[in-house]
């Protein structure tokens, strides 16, 4: 199996990661989860065409790219390149049974639907397939490795884990179609985005950038197991194409602005609240790790140290390079950085709003400011499986605020922390 | 098997409705027909693959049922003018084997067709959502007339029956209804409205259910802290209208029930074994 660190290259000096010529970053189940459920609860049955037209494109142009760099015609040789790359990402292991007709692809071990039956099904029965992103990828890869003037092959989940079937299953069709694809967000174009240039980015405080180096080399070094599992940090991650995430979101929350604008507010805030529980449990699950304790010693009791340590690793799973412009422990935190990810693929795709729309950002700001005021990184399991749901329980709320955008003008993205009023 | 055809020259849209999207996910949705209500030209269909229905087959006598009913509304209404607008109801056909619902919206008809294994009232909800979600896809001007169709190109419709004509006395039956119906959808009636109705708040006994049904859902879903922002998403509502259900009609209390449903996974008799 190969190790997906050694296929990803950062953006220097943003704190981005592009795989190929797409833009990528870590993401932890927890995120993954909830973003594609937020999309279901916004737009109910649709939610699973956009998901899976988001991910038919981010697969298309990375599986593409990849095959116009290596030569590769063949289509056996496409699909065990799509298959290789599929696993090498942390997406699970795909079996392709497919000829130019259409056919079936038996997935095992997907960072989807593996991880709701996980999560979830204890608590909560599903009956719906979920795993889109596969969905889209196989519908990539297929289409890709049998070109047709008949339209594509479209995948459909015939039968899910995390509706407890024993097996993901995707069959595959030929549809008259022809494929619809957006603008996509690749490195280069990256680039030329306006931004203050590279010297606008301040370098990271040596704690910030020890941090994160450590972090790209363990991520460099870690092997997916043999279904294309990575576990790490006490959850299961994944290299999710920066385009999947913001256009599952962004196509949501345009299409909920048409016809509802008065539930945008609950997308915006479930959106952010992805983010959120994904940057906790990945960020506290680095600080908890006994793999990171044996170099770093237990995370610093001071606030500032601690929250040094957590801004440099956010370069190194490509969500951006930020800097703390104000942090008042228990009270405030203001976090900005010139480029991140969700911005970048903003201003690519829309260009200007004068609405808010660094979401990510937003969930990253409050997620460090629980890390700092409600985690005792002393405990036996500081972040375990009922951790975060305490959070909300008993302890302290905070606001987040989106104080500067580039989309409405401003040359930086910043964001607003500040302890929610009783 | 999934095909769409593109709608006549009228704004908007021109395009054609991709159905396969909305119709995704709902288990015993067996076909999804639009069609218009003038000469039953199918304008988008959506047909489960094996689930029985032959478009071609049904569309005309569905807009003939679809006509009758109009008729019967109108006398039922007591409008005796012929010249009064032709009502929009709600046609609801149950048969043992399936379950059809029929809504206009203004030329066109948006046929639902279920299992009968869907219970009514989710029926009732998925085709108000769907005619929701179809309702800015139709054209807003009246359909040209049969001169005018024959003018643009488009592809013929499927085949058989759909152009039949009724004949003897049940050819005059509707062609009757058929010269009643042609204006316009009244405005008043709002069938498929996202918008909860709040002339008929619902009874008490119903508002200490869905507050019940929420605590429950606070203690026992994932991710409690958010989990009435993914109520009222599913729901359609705002968390203010969800904070205040007695300002709520009857239909809301439905849509409140069933994004619990689909939040927990459990049906409507689990649902009401909990509340």
């Amino acid at each position: 199996m190969t190790p997906f660190g050694h296929l990803v290259r950062e953006v220097v000096p943003f704190g981005l990661l592009s795989l190929g010529d797409q833009l990528v970053t870590y993401q932890c189940h927890h995120h993954s989860l909830f973003l594609d459920q937020t999309v279901s609860d916004a737009l109910g049955g649709e939610g699973w065409a956009v998901r899976r037209q988001a991910a038919f494109e981010a697969a298309h142009a990375l599986l593409a790219s990849f095959y116009a760099e290596f030569g590769i015609i063949d289509p056996d040789e496409r699909l065990e390149l799509a298959g290789e790359l599929f696993a090498a990402m942390g997406h699970g292991r795909l079996v392709f049974e497919v000829t130019a007709e259409g056919g079936t692809v038996r997935a095992h071990e997907l960072h989807y639907g593996a991880s709701f039956r996980e999560k979830y099904a204890a608590q909560i029965k599903n009956r719906r397939p979920i795993d889109t992103f596969t969905a889209g990828f196989v519908s990539a890869a297929a289409s890709l490795a049998f070109p047709s003037d008949w339209g594509t092959l479209e995948a459909d989940e015939a039968a899910c884990v995390a509706r407890r079937d024993e097996l993901c299953v995707l069959t595959l069709t030929r549809r008259p179609e022809r494929p619809r694809f957006g603008a996509v967000v690749t490195r280069p174009l990256v680039e030329k985005l306006p931004h203050g240039g590279p010297d606008k980015v301040r370098r990271p405080s040596p704690a910030a950038a020890r941090s994160g180096a450590d972090l790209a080399r363990m991520l460099h070094t870690v092997l997916p197991d043999e279904n294309g599992v990575l576990r790490a940090f006490g959850a299961r991650v994944a290299l999710v194409p920066v385009s999947y995430a913001n256009q599952i979101t962004f196509d949501t929350l345009h299409l909920v602005e048409k016809r509802s604008p008065e539930l945008c507010s609950l997308v915006g805030t479930l959106v952010r609240e992805a983010a959120q529980t994904g940057a906790f449990h990945l960020l506290g699950g680095v600080l908890a790790s006994p793999a990171w304790q044996a170099e770093h010693g237990p995370p610093a009791r001071d606030a500032e140290v601690r929250l040094e340590q957590l801004v440099g690793l956010t370069r190194a799973l490509g969500w951006g390079a930020f800097d703390v412009q104000e942090m008042v422990p228990g009270r405030t935190l203001v976090l900005s950085s010139t480029l991140t990810h969700e911005s970048a693929y903003y201003a690519a795709r829309y260009g200007s709003t004068s609405r808010s729309r660094l979401f990510f950002q937003q969930g990253l700001a409050l997620a460090l400011m629980y890390l700092l005021d409600s985690v005792d990184f002393d405990a036996r399991e500081p972040i375990g499986p009922g951790t975060y749901d305490a959070l909300f329980r008993a302890g302290v709320r905070f606001e987040a605020l989106e104080s500067r955008s580039p989309q409405r003008g401003d040359d930086t993205c910043e964001v607003t922390v500040e302890l929610a009023a009783e | 098997m999934s095909a769409t055809e593109p709608s006549r020259a009228t704004t908007p849209p021109a395009g054609p409705i991709a159905l396969d999207g909305l119709a995704y996910g709902i288990d015993l949705l067996d076909a999804l027909l639009v069609f218009h209500l003038g000469d039953a030209h199918i304008h988008a269909l959506w047909v489960r693959p094996e689930g029985g229905v032959r478009p071609e087959d049904v569309v005309t006598t569905l807009r003939d049922a679809y006509r009758v009913a109009q008729f019967a509304g109108k006398r039922l209404s007591g409008v005796a003018s012929p010249r009064a607008e032709a009502p929009a109801p709600l046609l609801t056909l149950e048969l043992p084997q399936r379950l059809a619902l029929l809504r206009r919206i203004r030329a066109h008809v948006v046929a639902c067709i279920f299992d009968a294994a869907m219970p009514l009232g989710m029926a009732r909800l998925i085709s108000s959502r769907l005619a929701v979600a179809l309702e800015p896809e139709l054209p807003l001007a009246p359909e040209p007339s049969d001169a005018a169709r024959s003018r643009v190109a488009i592809p013929a419709p499927p085949s058989t029956g759909i152009r039949a004509q009724p004949e003897g006395a049940v050819a005059a039956f509707s062609s009757a209804i058929l010269r009643a119906a042609d204006g316009p959808a009244p405005q008043t009636l709002t069938f498929g409205s996202a918008l909860p109705r709040r002339s008929h708040p619902p009874p008490p006994g119903e508002l200490v259910r869905v507050t019940r049904l929420l605590a429950h859902l606070e203690a026992h879903a994932p991710e409690p802290h958010v989990v009435r922002h993914r109520v009222a998403l599913r729901a359609g509502l705002t968390l203010a209208a969800l904070d205040r259900p007695e300002v709520l009609g009857p239909e809301a209390v439905v849509l409140i029930e069933t994004a619990m449903q689909d939040i927990l996974g459990i049906d409507r008799a689990e649902l009401r074994r909990i509340a």
